[in-house]
């Protein structure tokens, strides 16, 4: 498409009282299968927009749209955090102002639970298919003592699950969040949806392996396996959660 | 190049004479010119496009048979060539969609859908989308006749989940 197709004719809505009855009620008979040609070669932004216009369209929208953007193979972003108490940093954006149609910059959009929370120490510790795992560190209100809470969620949607803590007082992480031996692994259907995660994390010779629902399930590893300095266990971890699944 | 000339009817009895080639970019004439059910002498009825429309439809596929005659005429043309004869192409469009009034570019998207034209569906709908993209919900519920069916607080809790879309 050429530069001054893309930018639109700001008459045309003027235009819209001229259109004839006649195709007013030939507009209506547009295909199911057209509407969406036409919605799929909207920015991002304005795909979320018109999941207003009504019902179907709407769980048109939600249902399998993403898979059937015109653009969105090339939207992606590499985002992190410098330190633990500041907001993320996006240290490349390819999802392009024509594909979001974002005046800012996607990470400007991520909103944190932590806001409701008091407290801006939060920690990334893994992602997958557009969900991402952050630690919260919630200070009592008698600075005291910190606890740790556990989020997954999307932050561009701004939804976000707390996963329960997986056994109280009964485990101590020794070097959290500095654990290397997590892992975050998501079931996405052919559509591109994720319909379930799983979290894994390894503390000495114990695998907790904690779903959605906050259900947990501990894995004893064999001797040696556990917790060291061996940062190649991570690849095989990551594999035996995918078949846990 | 073939000659052959094809004969179309639009619904308000306009006819329009087409070459073979042009009007094989429409699937649904392309079938019926390989099954033979096209008599020389007879007029194709097309009885969902009107005749200011099928002037229209001809209009594009006589450009793009023209594009693809070149591109088999110089097959060894270089990028730079390959480059300027898009943007040729892309001009053409952009021209040819930028005279058309909303109600036209609706009919003229209905009739290559009822023709089957694959790359003209593709240019009417990417203008479209253009148009509408900066639009409210409101109005481009209003442009394509859609009814709102959501209760006010099923709409105000998707504002809410969507708000960076109508920040």
């Amino acid at each position: 498409m050429t530069e001054r197709l893309a930018m639109g004719n700001p008459n045309l809505l003027m235009r819209y009282s001229q259109i004839s009855l006649e195709t007013r009620r030939r507009i209506r008979t547009i295909p199911e299968a057209i509407l969406v040609e036409i919605l799929a070669r909207l920015p991002l932004r304005s795909i979320a927009r018109f999941k207003l216009l009504c019902k179907s369209l709407k769980s048109i929208i939600e249902s399998t749209f993403i898979s059937l953007h015109r653009n969105s193979c090339s939207s992606w972003s590499l985002m992190f955090r410098t330190k633990y108490d500041r907001p993320i940093t996006e240290a490349i954006g390819l999802h392009g102002c024509k594909t979001w149609d974002l005046p800012k910059s996607l990470a400007s959009y991520i909103i944190m639970p932590c806001h409701r929370l008091r407290t801006f120490k939060y920690t990334y510790v893994a992602s997958s298919n557009g969900l991402i795992w952050i630690n919260v560190f919630v200070t009592h209100s008698d600075k005291t003592c910190s606890i740790l809470k556990c989020f997954v969620g999307n932050p561009v949607l701004r939804k976000w699950v707390g996963i329960p803590p997986p056994d109280p007082g009964t485990l101590v992480e020794p070097h959290w969040p500095l654990n290397p031996f997590t892992a975050m692994v998501t079931r996405v259907d052919e559509d591109g949806i994720v319909s379930s995660f799983k979290l894994v994390k390894v503390l000495l010779n114990l695998m907790i392996v904690e779903s959605m629902n906050g259900e947990s399930v501990y894995i004893h590893l064999r001797q040696g396996c556990g917790l060291s300095n061996d940062f190649s266990l991570l690849v095989p971890l990551t594999t035996l959660v995918l078949t846990l699944l | 190049m073939s000659s052959n000339m094809i004969m179309l009817k639009s619904s308000d009895g306009a006819s329009f004479e087409i070459e073979e080639a042009a009007a094989r970019k429409s699937k649904i004439i392309a079938n019926m010119i390989e099954v033979e059910c096209v008599d020389e002498d007879k007029a194709i009825p097309l009885q969902n496009v009107t005749g200011n429309i099928l002037a229209l439809v001809i209009e594009y596929c006589n450009k793009h048979i023209v594009d693809d005659d070149d591109d088999v005429a110089t097959e060894e043309a270089s990028e730079e060539e390959e480059e300027a004869k898009k943007k040729k192409v892309d001009d053409w469009e952009a021209e040819f969609m930028n005279s058309m009034s909303l109600e036209t570019m609706f009919e003229l998207l209905l009739a290559a859908n009822y023709l089957n034209i694959k790359s003209l569906i593709d240019l009417v709908c990417q203008t479209i989308a253009n148009n509408i993209k900066d639009k409210t919900p409101e109005e481009v519920r209003k442009i394509f006749s859609i009814e709102n069916d959501f209760t006010p607080e099923e709409e105000e809790e998707i504002r809410k989940e969507n708000a960076w879309a109508f920040g």
